[in-house]
């Protein structure tokens, strides 16, 4: 099978945050949880100064500390699938929060509850769709961890339609986040295939994974802007 | 302010009353706490290290060294934010490190 | 060895990323076999290619529509190749504005007369029927008496139906006042171009550009042409572009250059001429370009007119085979340097002219204005000399051409000041130093000479026709409206010459006031009219609104859209924009608004007229006599311009022209049209701006207009760029106020107006993101005590604002920079749009004489911890 990654170049990143509206509108945003965000932050001082953009989203780790925890306490709500995607089940999940206090990139995200967009407005947009026909992974649920999902709605439609190959190229079976980053500063694609366009250009730009010394082997590569923090 | 399980520890541990553990703990030892995990200040997380481990709070929530790429935003790693109920994760490798058994008492780290 | 556990834990960080070995992972073959997810119910999806609106890119879009709402927002694939590869966070979340609970839903009517901030307007919600018959009764009366008196203004109105159905319905009506709002953005800039080459538009041939000087413009936050400059810089930096970023602010652009240089605002004309000086004095100029393309040979007397041939019109130039004066012919060839006498009378080239006016702009002198240390400015003109390759040629397509790698390149930057057109001019006078104008990797102009009056001296109307003094004495170069002029105008018309008082005005698509310096005192102005407001949100213009038409927005209906490509390609053919939802059920649009209004006001076979002129419709046309839906409107606009059935442009949203060659590219400008003998000029020296002031100060004195500063016009009428044009009038006056204050975008909001209450962009994006801040240097706010979060307050010549310090490395320490586009007063908006600083407010108003572009980056202030 494959293993999908995502390869962000931090030299291309203007920090637009398009990235983070479109995960925002694509996975059913709930105010506080963001499943994607933009780390910004200033390096040098004036007037030697530059700025990095760091993205980050669930780094789907081939080794998840989420995954771990969550079965070391028996409750199994965490997978990762054979196409190297780390989900959770929102109906096996008991709120506990321990994946949230071992992922060493913060990614999980638990509310107390799901706030709408405009409290006391009622229901805008995205909000009106009925929640028994959104897929599964919008399907969510407060007081349950939540995150990233890789855009799984859009890979699970690949696998569906036979498409596998074109994930990562098609806007059906891409990401949201990566298909409208206006410097094409994001790759997603397959991981173990050496031939790849996100394999040649991780090996190209010297990409790597941030803090690889928590052994988690993220999924998600970057491109290092000078200055940035790894 | 996001309302997470970690918020509501916040308090708790800063006021929490920290034995003074020994320098070289047992490595291994059985797990004796057990029930509904949670991660608030008297649930199973805090238990398990505070009284099994024997951490000091400020173990892991003093002396938060900066740590900006982390995705909640609300629970970033800066010392600013060291008394809101941040961790320093790296602390966790001191035990959760490469190389302990799968079902070790350690084993949860997955590494 | 005993650790202690703290030591142990302090320690832990040796451990390095050595990633475990030969531990098993039980749960993850389990989970590799994890199964989908379980299907949710089918969902009806639907896709529409159209176009955004909200900013002046107009990417391609793509919208998904699941179940009738529109889900998601994708870059439009097809327009990759086009223009825009991906969009902004704006664009993705721009469902939000549509879908936003706060907007307007019903027209309502006015019932409190009195108009003000604290007046509550007492709207009340009327029908259709209703509006359209108390607006037309009163567009009636209006028409019949004097058409003049009612006033058209429209912002980014103009890019939702088009500029030309506004201005036709204005023809129609009979009266001179539509105003767009294009000096509240980069008027002197295109004024600048215009007066420099005859028309206006710019970019840099990011293809090939090398070295890319950038003074103040912000394409990664904001701007025209944004989404194609973001991703060509990005593509130029992985083939080796430099880009050096001369801005106060480390602005989205700086943070992503190879070099940030500081300057004092205000200040880049002298940087930019000691720049030039370098050069000149170094000889790394393009003596062949400035030659034969330029006006740089031709002659200047000491009135500093060009010295004419007999017939009074053909300009001489020195002839160094004859070594006498002559008009430029085939066997001529120019001197471009030299004092000479002819006619017994002292003359010098205008090259020499210039060269000479740059005697005391030293880079040294240049560092005691700018705070650019004069190294800098050297190694930079240094530079920039070097990587244009004066004299050298590529071939591309077969076709030999200029090769010039470099392009200076600004927008905002140089243009929102007092002498915007002043400053922009010296960098384009930068560009053609070196010959990087049309070169290849150069700055590539868009139809030179396309308006050969723009090269003449202006006409300096009075008295004025317009009520925004449009090209009039007072701003005899201003080809683009004068966005904040009206409601200035409006509190004292008699004072500015006006033959009548504006007693109506209606508002499309803008909220002027809150966009312009000295804000207030717009209101004060439209406090003075009855005033139709059409817009989708209760913004402050529409809290002045006597009565407001809701619109529908770019995902609820039918646009002719303008669109955008890159330089590689020869343009756009036709764009819509189509419906996609309409969660509200509104009845109208802007373009159904102004056309029943049309009908009912008796002008309705006079507006379709209008609109063929205006479109240039030739085949396929509207016909008087009958009413058209916008649908109708924009498939008749469609079909006759693409020739293409309007199924084409629902399932495509567009039709590009092709890819340019070489010579389509390069050789369409200034080549052919000022390279050589008999041909116009690129005026490096603007000898027609010493004929419009003459015409000035004729006028002024003949009407002793007491409005116009004559020595102040005679400045911003210099014929070539100089260093006066550093001290706008706050520099020079208030000297009381040691900080500079500028303001810029953010890329997450659009303007003032209907993007402030997208839940998406204030909620989703990150903490903070919902307000905006006062950045002030780190090491400032220390000596000042002011620390992160503290509120502090900002005070100038104008008012006084508060807002929040947030502590930077990247801005300089005499300067404070706030974004302009937060700190919404009125109360129709949702509350989280109403935080921040409106910075408008405190920023003084001194608008560029030429172009009438506002001033936004003039004003200097006070800062206080509050």
């Amino acid at each position: 099978m494959a293993k999908f990654g995502r390869l962000i170049d931090t030299k291309r990143c203007m920090g637009c945050r398009s990235c983070v509206a479109a995960c925002a509108v694509e996975n059913h945003f709930t105010p506080d949880a963001q499943w994607n965000a933009m780390i910004e932050y200033e390096v040098g001082t004036y007037p030697d100064v530059h700025k990095i953009y760091n993205t980050m989203n669930c780094m789907h780790c081939e080794k998840p500390s989420c995954k771990a925890i969550c079965d070391k306490i028996g409750v199994k709500a965490i997978s990762k699938n054979e196409y190297g995607v780390v989900l959770f089940d929102y109906k096996k999940c008991i709120g506990c929060g321990y994946c949230a206090s071992v992922c060493p990139y913060g990614v999980p995200q638990m509310n107390a509850e799901l706030k709408s967009l405009n409290p006391g407005k009622g229901a805008q947009g995205m909000e009106t769709i009925a929640y028994a026909e959104r897929h599964p992974t919008h399907q969510k649920k407060p007081k349950t961890a939540e995150k990233c999902t890789f855009c799984w709605h859009k890979i699970e439609k690949a696998i569906k339609d036979g498409k596998t190959d074109r994930i990562g190229k098609d806007q059906d079976y891409t990401p949201a986040c990566d298909l409208v980053c206006p410097t094409q500063a994001r790759w997603f694609g397959d991981l173990d295939d050496p031939k790849s366009e996100i394999s040649m250009r991780i090996k190209a730009t010297n990409a790597v994974q941030l803090k690889k010394h928590f052994g988690n082997a993220p999924q998600v590569y970057y491109t290092l802007d000078k200055g940035a923090k790894s | 302010m996001k309302t997470t399980l970690f918020a509501s520890l916040v308090l708790g541990l800063s006021l929490a009353i920290a034995p003074a553990f020994g320098a070289d703990a047992p490595v291994k030892k059985k797990m004796v706490f057990t029930g509904k995990p949670s991660m608030a200040v008297e649930g199973r997380f805090h238990k398990l290290h505070e009284k099994q481990e024997k951490l000091d709070c400020n173990d892991c929530h003093d002396k938060v060294q900066e740590d900006i790429l982390y995705l909640r935003k609300d629970d970033r790693m800066s010392k600013a934010l060291a008394d809101e109920g941040q961790a320093d994760r790296k602390g966790c490798l001191t035990c959760h490190k490469p190389g302990y058994k799968p079902n070790g008492p350690h084993s949860f780290w997955g590494v | 060895m005993e650790i202690g556990r703290r030591g142990f834990i302090k320690g832990m960080g040796a451990l390095g990323g050595a990633a475990a070995s030969g531990v098993g992972f039980d749960a993850l073959a389990a989970a590799a076999k994890a199964k989908p997810a379980a299907a949710a119910k089918s969902m009806e999806v639907k896709t529409f290619k159209s176009g955004c609106s909200i900013c002046p890119n107009f990417c391609g879009i793509q919208g998904n529509v699941v179940n009738g709402i529109v889900k998601s927002i994708y870059p439009d694939a097809a327009r990759a190749e086009v223009y825009n590869h991906g969009i902004c966070p704006k664009g993705a979340a721009g469902m939000y504005n549509t879908y936003d609970p706060y907007r307007l839903k019903k027209p309502l009517k006015r019932t409190n007369p009195k108009k003000g901030p604290n007046e509550n307007p007492g709207f009340v919600e009327i029908s259709w029927e209703e509006a359209f018959s108390l607006v037309a009764e009163r567009l009636r009366k209006i028409k019949a008496d004097n058409p003049s008196k009612l006033v058209f203004q429209w912002g980014q109105g103009k890019y939702l139906i088009g500029d030309t159905n506004l201005k036709a319905w204005c023809g129609a009506f009979g009266t001179p006042n539509g105003v767009h709002r294009t000096t509240l953005c980069e008027a002197a800039r295109h004024v600048a171009d215009e007066l420099t080459w005859g028309y206006h538009g710019h970019l840099p041939d990011l293809k090939y550009t090398n070295l890319l000087l950038n003074f103040g413009a912000n394409y990664h936050e904001g701007e025209q042409t944004s989404r194609w400059l973001d991703w060509a810089t990005a593509q130029g930096r992985e083939r080796g572009l430099k880009t050096v970023v001369i801005d106060p602010r480390l602005s989205g652009c700086a943070a992503k250059a190879d070099e940030w240089v500081p300057m004092r605002p205000g200040k880049d004309v002298v940087m930019v001429l000691a720049m030039c000086k370098l050069l000149i004095d170094a000889g790394t100029i393009d003596e062949e370009f400035l030659t034969t393309c330029t006006n740089s040979p031709q002659l200047v007397g000491a009135d500093g007119k060009i010295v004419m041939d007999k017939d009074g019109k053909t300009p001489l130039v020195w002839d160094t085979v004859t070594n006498a004066a002559a008009a430029y012919t085939i066997n001529v060839k120019p001197a471009l340097k030299g004092s000479y006498t002819v006619d017994g009378k002292s003359v010098r080239t205008a090259f020499t002219v210039f060269a000479e006016s740059l005697k005391d702009t030293t880079p040294q002198y240049a560092e005691e204005v700018t705070g650019v240390p004069a190294a800098t400015i050297a190694r930079l003109a240094a530079t920039f000399a070097k990587e244009a390759h004066i004299g050298e040629f590529k071939e591309i397509d077969g076709v030999k051409l200029r090769y010039r790698p470099v392009a200076a390149y600004t927008f905002r930057g140089l243009a929102a000041k007092e002498f915007g057109v002043q400053n922009s001019r010296s960098l384009l006078i930068l560009n053609s130093l070196v010959g990087a104008i049309d070169g290849v990797g150069g700055l590539l102009l868009h139809h030179p000479n396309n308006h050969p009056e723009y090269l003449e001296p202006a006409k300096c109307d009075y008295p004025p026709k317009r009520t925004d003094m449009q090209q009039t004495v007072f701003h005899p170069n201003s080809h683009h409206n004068i966005g904040q002029q009206t409601n200035i105008t409006l509190l004292d018309p008699k004072s500015w010459g006006l033959g009548y008082v504006p007693e109506m005005q209606i508002f499309y698509g803008t909220n002027r006031a809150v966009s312009t310096s000295n804000a207030w005192q717009q209101f004060e102005g439209m406090a003075k009219t009855f005033n139709v407001v059409i817009d989708i949100v209760m913004g402050e213009t529409a809290w002045y609104g006597d009565i407001v038409l809701p619109d529908k927005t770019y995902l609820e209906s039918w646009h002719n859209a303008p669109a955008k490509t890159s330089p590689e390609l020869g343009g756009i053919v036709a764009a819509i924009r189509q419906p996609m939802t309409n969660p509200f059920n509104l009845e109208q649009d802007a373009n159904s608004i102004i056309f029943e209004l049309a009908k009912r006001v008796g002008m309705r076979d006079k507006y379709i007229e209008n609109l063929n002129k205006g479109w240039k419709l030739k085949e396929v046309t509207f016909k008087p006599g009958r009413d058209y839906t916008t649908e109708e409107q924009v498939a008749t606009i469609w079909t006759d311009k693409t020739k293409k059935d309007f199924s084409y442009a629902k399932q495509h949203g567009f039709v590009a022209k092709g890819k340019l060659d070489a010579k389509g590219k390069y050789l369409h400008g200034v080549d052919p049209v000022f390279k050589g003998p008999g041909k116009p000029k690129f005026k490096l020296y603007a000898d027609h701006f010493v004929g419009t002031y003459e015409k000035v100060e004729q006028v002024t004195k003949a009407n002793n207009i007491t409005r116009i500063d004559l020595p102040k016009y005679k400045i911003a009428y210099a014929p070539l760029p100089g260093k006066e044009h550093a001290f706008p009038t706050p520099h020079r006056e208030a000297k009381d106020f040691p900080f500079y204050l500028i303001t810029h975008k953010l890329m997450h909001r659009y303007q003032s107006g209907n993007t402030v209450n997208n839940a998406i962009t204030n909620q989703a994006l990150g903490s903070g993101l919902d307000t905006n801040y006062v950045a002030i240097n780190t090491q400032t706010a220390k000596q000042m005590g002011i620390n992160n979060g503290d509120t502090v307050q900002i005070e100038t010549r104008v008012g006084k604002v508060k807002g929040v310090a947030r502590l930077t490395q990247g801005v300089r320490p005499d300067t404070l920079a706030v974004s302009y586009h937060y700190g919404q007063w009125s109360p129709g908006y949702a509350p989280v749009a109403k935080q921040g600083t409106w910075i408008n407010q405190v920023l003084e108003l001194h608008p560029d004489v030429p172009s009438g572009m506002n001033s936004f980056n003039d004003t200097k202030c006070k800062l206080t911890k509050a």
